[in-house]
């Protein structure tokens, strides 16, 4: 989650100064609550600082009648002024301008809007229109601005845009820029298995960033969202899982990876440990050192206990040549896992 | 010879008085890159308002838009 958040505030911040990442490499150096904090001061310049003029501005718009506001909107105000004017104009008023607006001047509107300024207006317009605008910015990639307007949109929109986007690869990248982790598991809860399962297939086919990508937006939902993409991508084809690992392997994303690990059910983690991905020393030593890194081990040990014994000793090996204290603590967390698996089968019996 | 501002300061004076915690983990050379991006920000900001203002005055009939300029930017 902190990767994920932190790179869409600087991606944000770039995009509010109307500058080039390349531009303002250092933002990495800033933690994340620096960066929000940053980016609110400067909406907050770049929004506050005229705020009387685009008073007037909306004051005068409200003696016209709407049809005269929409055209002296798009011909004159232009959509940087209009965006600044619409928070202080009255929903109803707003929304009156805005259907009579086209979608691609709307669409650039969005492109200049502060969402949360706006929510009012945002749950007065009609779902159409908004399901128009959606489709207009997907069509121009702005994605870190759709992911802003993710966290406003009202449930009845936001199910009217999912379902008029068939576009996964938009909609994952989309996800990455959402702040609010409540909505994008609302977003998940809203789309169906299918769709999940598109999204994550292609981000392992496109591999590079976009793997990273995914992961990092599996780990940021809850619990109850990552298990079910957990589930989905447990149930991918062998040649599908066996690119997942390499991947992972490439980009060194195994404490990532073991997050999803940890929640997938309990057969497709013993298919999952028979993957021949698996069972390679460098790979093995790379899972061993994330997790001890990470201190991992509770979200290991599940995929271990279904490695065959051969594989557990060389496992064993591999941590002890990263030092005895590493041994020490795989070999605790397998015995915390053996203890906790024997109270397991002890229940069921019972319960059985 | 005027004091300048330490980057900082400068910085602080642009996002509206209050410190950002944080961002002295950027040099000064960080910071003045930042106070240059937001000032280039609110430029442009404000000649995007000035050519919407005048092209929006330009839809009215002559003899109003002074009088709607003075009520729209008094200063």
């Amino acid at each position: 989650m902190a990767r994920l958040a932190h790179q869409a505030e600087v991606h944000k911040l770039a995009l509010l100064l109307g500058k080039p990442l390349a531009d303002l490499p250092f933002l990495d150096k800033l933690d994340l609550r620096t960066l929000r904090a940053l980016r609110e001061r400067i909406t907050a310049v770049l929004f506050d600082a005229d705020a009387e003029l685009f008073g007037r501005i909306a004051a005068a718009t409200r003696l016209m009648p709407g049809p005269l506001s929409a055209v002296i909107a798009e011909k004159a105000l232009g959509p940087l002024l209009c965006a600044r004017i619409a928070g202080q104009l009255p929903p109803d008023r707003a929304v009156d301008i805005a259907k009579r607006l086209p979608t691609a001047f709307l669409a650039d509107v969005c492109l200049q809007l502060d969402p949360r300024r706006v929510r009012e207006l945002i749950a007065s317009m009609p779902v159409a229109r908004i399901v128009d605008v959606a489709r207009e910015l997907a069509e121009r990639k702005a994605y870190i601005v759709m992911g802003r307007f993710v966290d406003c949109l009202p449930e009845p929109a936001m199910r009217a845009v999912l379902d008029a986007l068939r576009d996964d690869e938009a909609l994952l990248r989309i996800g990455l820029y959402v702040e609010d982790p409540a909505q994008l598991d609302a977003v998940i809860e809203m789309l169906p298995d299918a769709r999940l399962r598109e999204m994550i297939a292609i981000a392992i086919a496109q591999g590079a960033e976009l793997w990273a990508d995914a992961l990092a937006l599996i780990n940021a939902v809850g619990p109850r969202p990552r298990q079910r993409m957990a589930t989905i991508a447990a149930g991918f084809d062998d040649a599908q899982i066996a690119r997942m690992l390499a991947l992972t392997q490439t980009q060194n994303l195994w404490g990532e990876l073991l997050m999803l690990i940890a929640e997938m059910p309990e057969a497709e983690c013993a298919r999952l440990a028979r993957a021949p991905g698996l069972h390679d020393d460098a790979v093995l030593a790379a899972l061993i050192r994330a997790t001890d890194a990470g201190g991992l081990w509770p979200q290991l040990l599940p995929l271990v206990g279904h490695l065959d014994p051969a594989l557990q000793q060389r496992a064993a090996a591999l941590a002890e040549r990263q030092g005895g204290d590493v041994l020490a603590r795989l070999d605790a967390a397998r015995a915390d896992f053996a203890a906790q698996r024997g109270v397991n089968l002890a229940n069921a019996a019972r319960a059985g | 010879m005027p004091s300048q501002k330490r980057p900082l300061d400068a910085l602080t004076e642009v996002l509206g008085g209050a410190a950002v915690p944080g961002l002295e983990k950027l040099d000064d050379a960080e910071l003045q890159t930042l106070v240059d991006a937001v000032r280039s920000a609110r430029r442009e900001q404000q000649r995007q308002l000035a050519q919407a203002t005048d092209a929006a005055l330009g839809h009215l009939p002559l003899l109003l838009r002074g009088a709607v300029r003075k009520i729209l930017l008094p200063h």
